[in-house]
């Protein structure tokens, strides 16, 4: 006959039963105590890692970019080219700058370079940028040296592979000009968009780069600029 | 103390339509009696024996246990009863004790009364040895017995035993029915449904042989095989079956 005393004996028969049961005690009370946190803190170590692992850009012909506006300061990128508009503290801007260690072919910045993060082999990386740029230095790259350029980068640990032409400087000013020249009396600014550096969302997306290679014969107002989409 | 009456019981299956499982079954059983049901699988027993236990209601008939109609009164049967079959299970995380007394308090015995059964009913099925020992550590023998414990626990008038020996070796199922005897001794109305000739014979006072849903015959043992001139039940048995599965209109009795 069901009433609330049945109720109640039935309910209590099964809490004991449930409390016997060791599987069931490990899988509602122990498993979640150990598997929960330890998820919890190995998502966050994972995002920590990601967010705060420094990425390495190497750039070959840096003698040739132009002083002014520069675009490095010692080993990081100037923190100019990364404040927006809408965001006035240089903080941030100095956060994302110092997120990317750049590895120049200037005299002392491999050193420097290892010094601003003793994990880094940064002469071993500006050596494999070094053998990549080898092969793309030719104006007319071939499927075949794309190809392997491409594999070269992928397992260089690089971030990026910016190779600046030479004369890179005197072909900017002489652009600037022209453009000044051009808007002259518009009321139009001569300010005109500037490559952005971007970073790969995650390392598995290596697997997947592509190459962009927009110039094949040597540029008349930018760098080749390599880098994983 | 068990009055059936004309008890049918029809349903409507996809495959077969409609299907009699019950037709018409009538028989009696008094106190202090084992009446046993003998028949082949899917001849009914089981069927008769859930509706008297309330489980099933009946499409046709009429059936009381203790004067209360299985139908209009099945809180007041359920009472009055106790039911066990081969395959009831019993809980792996409770003690023999634990588990009896659980039963106890689900048919709302007083406290008092529930403790001085168990002791009782512990020494006589000889459970004192493994009173708490968990279900899940007990052989199919210690099953058996707390089985049978929490059947009686509430010391009914009438017992139902569905089968109870199937899938046990000779040894437990010959305790088995040594103890079921022995409630027989005490005044119990006992209903026992089996396929098993000897156990028939060793135990019940009165037969009917269910065939198809029908009573073929009943009677003592003695009775019934002198009635159809038969040596013994396996061959009356036999002979019974047969002849209804050649000319089903033999009247049943």
């Amino acid at each position: 006959m069901l009433n609330w005393r049945n109720v109640s004996l039935i309910f209590h028969r099964e809490v004991r039963d449930q409390l016997r049961d060791r599987r069931t005690l490990f899988m509602i009370a122990v498993l979640p105590l150990l598997l929960y946190p330890a998820l919890g803190l190995g998502m966050m170590r994972l995002s920590l890692g990601f967010r705060e692992q420094p990425q390495t850009v190497a750039i070959l012909g840096a003698e040739n970019l132009p002083d002014e506006p520069a675009l490095l300061e010692d080993n990081r990128f100037a923190e100019r080219w990364f404040r927006k508009s809408s965001d006035r503290s240089s903080q941030a801007a100095a956060s994302a700058a110092g997120k990317l260690i750049v590895i120049s072919d200037l005299p002392g910045s491999a050193d420097r370079a290892a010094a601003l993060d003793p994990a880094l082999n940064a002469r071993q990386l500006l050596e494999r940028a070094q053998a990549i740029g080898k092969i793309l230095e030719n104006g007319e790259i071939q499927k075949k040296d794309n190809q392997r350029a491409g594999e070269l980068f992928g397992s260089s640990g690089l971030k990026t592979v910016v190779i600046v032409p030479a004369g890179f400087a005197e072909e900017l000013s002489r652009v600037r000009d022209q453009l000044a020249k051009h808007h002259e009396g518009t009321g139009v600014s001569a300010e005109y968009p500037r490559p952005a550096i971007r970073k790969s969302p995650s390392p598995s997306i290596r697997r997947r780069m592509t190459w962009h290679c927009p110039n094949r014969s040597p540029p008349a107002s930018g760098a080749n600029c390599f880098r994983r989409s | 103390m068990i009055h059936v009456e004309q008890l049918s019981k029809s349903f409507c299956d996809l495959r077969r339509g409609a299907v009699t499982a019950l037709d018409q079954v009538s028989f009696d059983v008094q106190p202090g009696e084992i009446f046993g049901l003998l028949g082949p699988n899917g001849a009914g027993k089981t069927t008769c024996l859930r509706i008297l236990s309330t489980v099933l209601r009946p499409t046709g008939g009429f059936a009381s246990i203790a004067g209360y109609d299985v139908a209009t009164h099945p809180a007041e049967v359920r009472g009055c009863i106790g039911f066990m079959s081969g395959n009831t299970g019993i809980y792996d995380r409770m003690t023999a004790r634990e588990l009896v007394e659980y039963y106890g308090r689900l048919y709302g015995m007083p406290e008092d009364r529930l403790q001085a059964r168990l002791d009782e009913l512990f020494t006589t099925l000889q459970m004192n040895d493994f009173r708490d020992v968990l279900g899940s550590k007990m052989s199919t023998g210690m099953k058996q017995k707390v089985s049978i414990a929490r059947t009686i626990i509430h010391d009914p008038p009438v017992m139902i035993f569905d089968e109870p020996t199937s899938g046990l070796d000779v040894l437990v199922a010959r305790a088995l029915l040594k103890t079921i005897a022995s409630l027989k001794d005490l005044g119990k109305c006992i209903i026992f449904s089996t396929h098993i000739m000897r156990e028939v014979e060793k135990l019940c006072d009165r037969v009917a042989i269910i065939h198809k849903g029908r009573i073929l015959a009943e009677g003592s043992v003695a009775e019934l095989e002198r009635r159809y001139k038969q040596p013994d039940m396996e061959e009356l048995f036999f002979d019974l079956i047969s002849k209804h599965e050649h000319d089903p209109a033999v009247p049943a009795c």
